[in-house]
C-alpha cells in the first residue's frame, strides 16, 4: 500500500516538475536549444585603440549634378520605400518634387563638422513626398528625404527623413 | 491509493507559488514582436528609469561579414519606457557595417536620432573602425548642454545640431545588435554598460530583454548584454 501511495506520489511529483519546466523555459530557452551562444568577446587589453586611417578614395573628377542623382536614387532603393516613387527623370516631369543644390560644405545647415567628418563641398538631393523609411520600425510615412553627398568621393554622408506624416 | 486532502492541500499550494513565481521571472523577460517592415532584427539589453541623459558601452567589433545589408551595435537612449515604441524619440551610435553603408562594408561609427515627430537623421562619417577591437561608444547630454554629442573612447566625435533631438532625457537606454534582413546571424557583446542621470555615470545590469523574432540575449558577466542570435 505504502510503495503505490510513494510511486504515485513520485509520479505526480515528476509530472509537476515538467510543468515546472515548460513554464520556467521562456521561448529563446526553448528555440535556442542545441544551438550554442557564440563565444563571449576577450577580455579588453588597456589602453586605446589604434586609430584607423581613413582610406575613402577620391573621384577622378568632383562629382557632377547629375552623378549625385544617381547615387542619390542608389542609396534611395535601398533605405526607402515611396508611396509615389521617383527616378533620375522626375526631376524634369514633376516640378519641384526633386531638388539639387550644391554647398561648400555640411554646415549650411547647422550641423557641426565631427572630428572625422567630410570637410569638402557636398551636393544635397531633396526629394518630397510620403517615404516609409526601412530602418524606422514605427512603419510610419515620412515627410520626404534629404541625401548629403560627398563632392570629393561621390559617398553619402548623411540623410534626414520629414517627420512623420499620415 | 489514498492521498490525504491535507497533503492535495500542499500540493496545490506549492503549485500556485511556483507559477506566481514563474510570472514574475517571465516578466524580467518579456518579448516583442516584430514591428514595422520585418527589416531589422533586433536583440537588445535595456533598462529603464526616467531621467536618463547618457548611454555608454563597451562594444567588440568582431570580424563582420561583407555580405548583408546592414549590421550594427547600437548603444542609446529613447524617450519610451521599454521597449522602445514606434512613437519614441532617440539618439544613438555604435558600428555600423553593410552594402546600404556608403562606405560600402567599411566598418566605421555612425550616429542616428529621431525627435518625438519622427523627423529621422542619420549621419555616417565618424571614423573607420578596426575589427576585432573593443570601442566604448556613447551618447550623451550634460545637464545645461544645448545639444547631444556623440562619443568613441571619452572623446567627441560629433554634435548633433541639425535637426536636433527635442528631448533633453529619455526613459530607456539600450545596447546591443541590429541588423537589416531577417534572420542574418548577429552578435553584439556590450560591456560595462552604464547610464548617465543627475551628472554621472552609473554601471546597470539590464532588466528587459528587447527582442525581435528568434533573437537572444543573454548576460555573460556582471553590467554585459550579449546579443545575438538566431538562438
Amino acid at each position: 500500500m505504502m510503495k503505490k501511495k510513494s510511486m504515485i506520489f513520485l509520479l505526480l511529483l515528476f509530472l509537476s516538475g515538467i510543468l515546472a519546466w515548460a513554464l520556467v523555459s521562456t521561448n529563446d530557452e526553448i528555440a535556442r536549444a542545441g544551438r550554442p551562444m557564440p563565444t563571449a568577446a576577450p577580455t579588453k587589453t588597456p589602453g586605446l585603440p589604434s586609430l584607423i586611417e581613413m582610406t575613402q578614395p577620391e573621384l577622378s573628377h568632383p562629382l557632377t549634378k547629375d552623378e549625385s542623382l544617381q547615387i542619390a536614387l542608389s542609396y534611395d532603393r535601398q533605405l526607402s520605400i515611396w508611396e509615389k516613387p521617383w527616378n533620375t527623370q522626375t526631376a524634369q516631369q514633376e516640378n519641384g518634387r526633386v531638388t539639387i543644390e550644391w554647398h561648400k560644405d555640411q554646415t549650411y545647415d547647422g550641423s557641426t563638422l565631427g572630428r572625422y567628418s567630410e570637410r569638402g563641398p557636398i551636393w544635397v538631393i531633396t526629394i518630397t513626398g510620403k517615404v516609409r523609411l526601412k530602418e524606422d520600425r514605427s512603419g510610419k510615412f515620412h515627410n520626404g528625404i534629404t541625401y548629403r553627398i560627398s563632392e570629393r568621393t561621390g559617398r553619402l554622408i548623411s540623410y534626414s527623413a520629414g517627420e512623420w506624416v499620415e | 491509493m489514498f492521498i490525504s486532502p491535507r497533503r492535495i492541500s500542499i500540493l496545490c499550494q506549492l503549485f500556485m507559488v511556483t507559477l506566481i513565481m514563474l510570472g514574475g521571472m517571465n516578466i524580467q523577460s518579456r518579448h516583442v514582436s516584430a514591428q514595422g517592415q520585418g527589416w531589422v532584427e533586433q536583440a537588445f539589453g535595456t533598462f529603464g528609469a526616467d531621467g536618463l541623459a547618457g548611454m555608454r558601452a563597451q562594444v567588440w567589433t568582431a570580424q563582420q561579414p561583407n555580405s548583408n545589408t546592414f549590421r550594427a551595435s547600437p548603444v542609446g537612449v529613447c524617450t519610451t519606457l521599454p521597449p522602445c515604441g514606434s512613437t519614441a524619440g532617440f539618439v544613438e551610435t555604435g558600428y555600423y557595417k553593410g552594402t546600404s553603408s556608403p562606405r560600402q562594408n567599411i566598418l566605421q561609427q555612425y550616429a542616428t536620432w529621431q525627435t518625438k515627430t519622427g523627423r529621422f537623421d542619420k549621419q555616417y562619417d565618424l571614423g573607420d573602425l578596426g575589427n576585432n577591437t573593443w570601442y566604448n561608444f556613447a551618447v550623451l547630454r550634460k545637464a545645461g548642454a544645448a545639444n547631444w554629442i556623440v562619443r568613441r573612447d571619452g572623446a567627441k566625435v560629433y554634435t548633433i545640431t541639425r535637426n536636433p533631438p527635442d528631448f533633453a532625457t529619455g526613459s530607456m537606454v539600450a545596447c546591443g545588435a541590429e541588423g537589416g534582413a531577417a534572420d542574418i546571424t548577429l552578435a553584439v557583446q556590450c560591456n560595462s554598460m552604464a547610464f548617465y542621470a543627475n551628472g554621472s555615470w552609473t554601471l546597470f545590469d539590464w532588466t528587459f530583454a528587447q527582442t525581435t523574432g528568434g533573437y537572444c540575449v543573454d548576460r555573460v558577466g556582471q553590467f554585459t548584454a550579449l546579443g545575438w542570435g538566431p538562438c
